[in-house]
Parts: structure tokens; sequence; C-alpha cells
């Protein structure tokens, strides 16, 4: 598995795992693998987006008309927590 | 208040009161409270009758527990009796020992009841849960963690209790979750009777040859049949060893909240089974959203029981 994401790659919500929310911030749960992960506002966000399956490009760039800050910058954290939650087997690539 | 006679007993034949259902039984229950709700049919039926030794297409959760896809249920306890959790209105009872012993409800206030919560799609926690100041406070962990002594000790403060071992939660209600009353009753072991200044004397043992004694609550004034909303919930964790000799109360962030209400669900693995993993994990995020969630570590020998119970109660408060 490559440690690394493609801006052309598609992402979508992995089929085994749980999800609820609190106070609005999703707390997700991989049925596999039994860890936790809590997203803060902004990885909710993508979480939300993440229903339907997508490119990252096409999330990088949502994100990036939506919130403030340099787009580089963005790229790189949305990759960073897609990295994250492939590893934790919450989402699939491809 | 009188351990031994419970001044709230059912007339012979009435119906009777569990969760805000209306339950006829042909079983005494002694427990439960007289319905005094509408007129309606009853919501659960309990009867005594034969019980097949193998329900179709069942799968074995465990040698005493098997589970059907269609949210049938069988546990059979050895000599004392076997539960045909038929639907999510009818029980079928089939005693192997007097109908009347304490020994028989044990399980069907506990495994039974808390399978019939998740047939009904409601959220069985492991806790015992009281009323304080209006707000419905649950105090979850496992088997002999304390919360059934906990639960008592806060009902000799004046606070009502809503039910033991067992907190039905509905997380579909209008405003949040809440949790319904079961039956004014608490089971407790013998310590924990001693570290109330209580004895056993005259009090009902609930498995034959078990120091672990039912105690029932008098009068009908301590328990309300009105749902209450969830506020707080403790999750107790005994500590063997005295560090402080104080009980410390952490107020536990989102994700920890939800990691340590996923582990009390009751009954999970048959939850599971019938696929309400999903729907439970979501119920939990709603109930966290709505409750503080505390972190209650406490001795294991009830010394200082008083302050940890003001303790309690000044964290519901505030």
């Amino acid at each position: 598995m490559p440690s690394t994401l493609s801006l052309t790659d598609t992402v979508s919500r992995a089929q085994k795992h749980l999800a609820t929310e609190v106070d609005g911030n999703f707390i997700l749960m991989s049925i596999e693998g039994g860890v936790y992960c809590g997203l803060d506002e902004i990885g909710s966000d993508i979480w939300r987006r993440l229903a339907r399956p997508l490119t990252v490009e096409a999330l990088c760039q949502a994100m990036a008309a939506n919130y403030r800050g340099d787009r580089e910058q963005i790229t790189a954290d949305v990759l960073e927590l897609l990295v994250s939650l492939r590893d934790q087997r919450l989402i699939h690539v491809g | 208040m009188s351990a031994e006679s419970g001044g709230v007993t059912a007339s012979p034949g009435g119906d009777l009161f569990l969760c805000g259902w209306r339950v006829r039984s042909d079983l005494a229950l002694p427990e439960l409270t007289p319905w005094i709700g509408d007129d309606r049919e009853a919501d659960l039926t309990i009867r005594i009758g034969a019980i097949p030794s193998r329900l179709d297409d069942a799968r074995d959760v465990s040698p005493l527990l098997q589970v059907t896809s269609q949210k049938q249920a069988r546990l059979s306890i050895d000599g004392v009796a076997s539960y045909w959790l038929r639907s999510s209105h009818e029980i079928v009872v089939d005693p192997q020992m007097a109908a009347d012993s304490p020994d028989i409800r044990t399980f069907l206030f506990g495994t039974v009841l808390g399978l019939l919560v998740h047939c009904r799609g409601l959220m069985p926690l492991h806790a015992s849960c009281i009323r304080i100041g209006g707000k419905g406070v649950a105090i979850s962990g496992m088997s002999g963690a304390g919360k059934s002594t906990l639960a008592a000790a806060l009902t000799r403060r004046g606070h009502a209790l809503v039910s033991d071992d067992i907190c039905v939660i509905d997380t579909g209600a209008a405003g949040g979750p809440v949790v319904r009353p079961a039956f004014p009753r608490v089971k407790l072991w013998q310590d924990s009777l001693e570290a109330m200044g209580l004895g056993s004397d005259g009090l009902e043992a609930n498995r034959f040859g078990q120091r672990k004694y039912y105690l029932r609550f008098a009068g009908a004034a301590d328990f309300h049949t009105e749902p209450v909303s969830l506020k707080a919930v403790f999750l107790l964790r005994a500590q063997n060893v005295a560090l402080s000799g104080q009980a410390e109360i952490q107020k536990l962030p989102p994700m920890a909240a939800v990691a340590g209400l996923n582990d009390q669900i009751y009954r999970k693995r048959t939850a599971a089974i019938w696929g309400r993993e999903g729907e439970l994990f979501q119920a939990i995020g709603q109930i966290v959203s709505a409750a503080d969630v505390y972190r209650l570590s406490r001795r294991t020998d009830f010394s200082e029981l008083d302050s940890l119970l003001r303790c309690i109660e000044d964290h519901v408060a505030s």
C-alpha cells in the first residue's frame, strides 16, 4: 500500500465503520480495528463530503473554496487527514 | 425505609409497569409497580409455557444463548429456567424450580430484559440510574464495579431510583435522551449492605446460595414512572490500591466519553448480530451531546462513601 495518495485517487467512506456526531463533530470507529478517531470541525466537514465518492483533487478544491488559507497548505492538510483515515481503514481509496 | 416489605406490589392478576410498557404476566413479578397508565392493550406478555430446545435458524452466542436473525432469543439457565424472547411483545418462561423463586427473575430482569430492549430499538446501558434534582444520572460499570451500591446509597440521601443494572435509554425522545424507569429495586452484595449500615436479615437472596441480596424500596413516592432526561453518566472504575484515599471524578472529552459508553452497551454481541451497531453508536453520540460523562475512580472498600455521594451530587448540580 503506497504511503501517499494521489490527487487523481477516488476516496469514499469505508463500508465497515461506525460514525456518530457529538455537537456536530464526528467520532468514527473502524469495526475491524476497534480504534476510535475524533474529527474536528474541518475534519467533520471533509467526512460529510466523503458520503459520496470523489477525487482527492475535487475534495481539495471544495475545501479551498470554503476555507481561507493557502491552497497548497489546504491540499497538504487534506492529504494528511485522508492518509490517516485510510490507514485506520475508515475510507476506501480507488 | 423498610428493606423488606415492598410497599409497591401488584394486585394479583393486575397489569404491571416496566420501562413504560404495560406488562401482563403469568409469573408473579413483585419487583414491578402496578400499571397506572392508560387503558391500552398490553405491550408485553410474559407467560409460562414450553419452549423448543432449538429455535429455527438459531446461532449460538454462548452455550446458554441462542439468537435468530428475526430477533428471537432463547436463554437457558440450568436448574433455574429457560426463557424465550419470542417477539418484542412476548416472553415465554419455562421454570425448572418454583415459579416464584427470585432466581428466575434475576435472569428475566437481566439478559432477557436487555435483549428485549434491543428488540424494541432502545439502548440498554449497563448502568443503574437515579433521579437527582430532576436530572437522570446513570452510574455505569462492569458487574462488581459498585453501581448498585452507589445507586442505593444515593436513594438513601433522598433521590429516587430509576433503574438498577440495566438503564433503558430512549435517544429518540423529543427533548433529547431519556431514561425509562424500570422498577424500584436494587441488587446488592452483603459488603455493600454493611457499608450502608444495613443488615441482610429478612432480605431475599436473588440466587440460591449467593450472597447478593435484593433490596426493595418501599413506597411509591420513591419511584416515578415518567421518563427522566439523562444529564450525567458516571463510568465507574474500581481502584484496588488506595492511591490518594480520595475518589477522583474527571469529566471526559467527547471521544473518551463515546468509547467509555460504547464499552457499556448491555448484550452488545447479540445487538451486533441483530445489526444494531450503527444505530447504537449514533445513539451514543446523542447521549454524549446531551449529558456530561465522567470517569469515577473509587476505592473498592466503600470507605468515605458519604464524601463520594456528595461529590456526585455537586457535579450533577453544577
